[in-house]
């Protein structure tokens, strides 16, 4: 996507989130996804964080044993999946994983970049292993 | 459900109503298919901690394996009726069955729907959540590790159930 797209993205979430105007916390993040009908949940995982999808309902699950003050990145970086890749329903794809191994994937440059945009940090400076 | 006479006698009632194997039971209670064997058979009692192990398995509580009175069985007609509902695939690991047959059997007597246990079910099994890379290149991921992403989504799963208003 172009990082123009994602910026568009973001604009018009932020007429409904207005936490989506400052650099993002955990609260901030967690209201976004209440707001939503999200569900946010830091749980066991082998990997920083997924996105699930169950029963019509969508999952941002964040991986415990990581360090929480890197919470929020990944759970936005999952956010940024729903955003920008499922504008629909929950459909074809029931699961979408941050794996700091997965192959080249433009879909992971555009979470990565929808991530530290929300979080305010400069595009490529953030640590995800 | 009035108790029968032993643990034994109660644990191979609950095995027919909820087609839980032996080797199951001894999976979860991390004992040998024998050891099942004997207890079923009366030769030897489980402990407190077998029992623990092997409860949500068969859908009931210690206290009713061990004493027959405490704690009846919550819904042993919807597993008797409906056992396939409940069936795992052979594809996991062993212990992710085990465990997963538990985590249905917990939504069942939560109150899910027939269509929350199915979806509960197909995520839980799904390929695409057992995918791992390693140097960009796909591996099989450990039963361990099966398990704890397993457990993991599970958590989740109980999250939107309880949103719901199931009691799991």
């Amino acid at each position: 996507m172009q990082i123009e797209s994602i910026d568009a993205v973001i604009a018009a979430k932020r007429e409904v989130h207005p936490e989506l105007a400052h650099p993002l916390t955990w609260d901030a993040l967690r209201a976004i996804t209440d707001r939503e009908g999200i569900v946010l949940a830091a749980v066991s995982l082998t990997r920083p964080a997924k996105l699930v999808a169950f029963d019509g309902a969508w999952m941002i699950l964040v991986n415990s044993g990581l360090p929480p003050r890197r919470h929020t990145y990944f759970a936005a970086h999952e956010l940024g999946h729903l955003w920008l890749h499922r504008t629909s329903d929950a459909g074809e794809r029931l699961v979408y994983h941050m794996d700091t191994n997965w192959p080249n994937d433009p879909r992971e440059d555009d979470a990565e970049f929808f991530a530290q945009r929300v979080l305010g940090e400069r595009p490529g400076t953030a640590q995800t292993t | 459900m009035p108790g029968s006479p032993t643990p034994g006698d109660r644990i191979r009632e609950r095995q027919d109503a909820t087609a839980v194997t032996n080797r199951e039971l001894a999976a979860a209670a991390d004992v040998s298919e024998s050891t099942v064997s004997q207890w079923r058979r009366n030769r030897q009692q489980p402990k407190d901690r077998h029992l623990r192990a092997i409860a949500p398995l068969l859908g009931t509580t210690v206290g009713w394996l061990r004493y027959g009175t405490a704690d009846a069985p919550t819904a042993p007609d919807t597993v008797r009726e409906r056992p396939a509902e409940y069936s795992v695939p052979t594809g996991l690991p062993q212990r992710a069955r085990v465990w997963m047959h538990s985590f249905l059997l917990e939504l069942a007597t939560g109150g899910a729907s027939e269509e929350e246990i199915d979806a509960a079910r197909r995520l839980l099994t799904s390929e695409e959540a057992y995918a791992m890379y390693a140097g960009g290149v796909e591996r099989e991921m450990s039963g361990e590790e099966v398990l704890t992403e397993m457990q993991g989504v599970a958590e989740g799963i109980r999250v939107v159930l309880r949103r719901r208003g199931r009691k799991v």
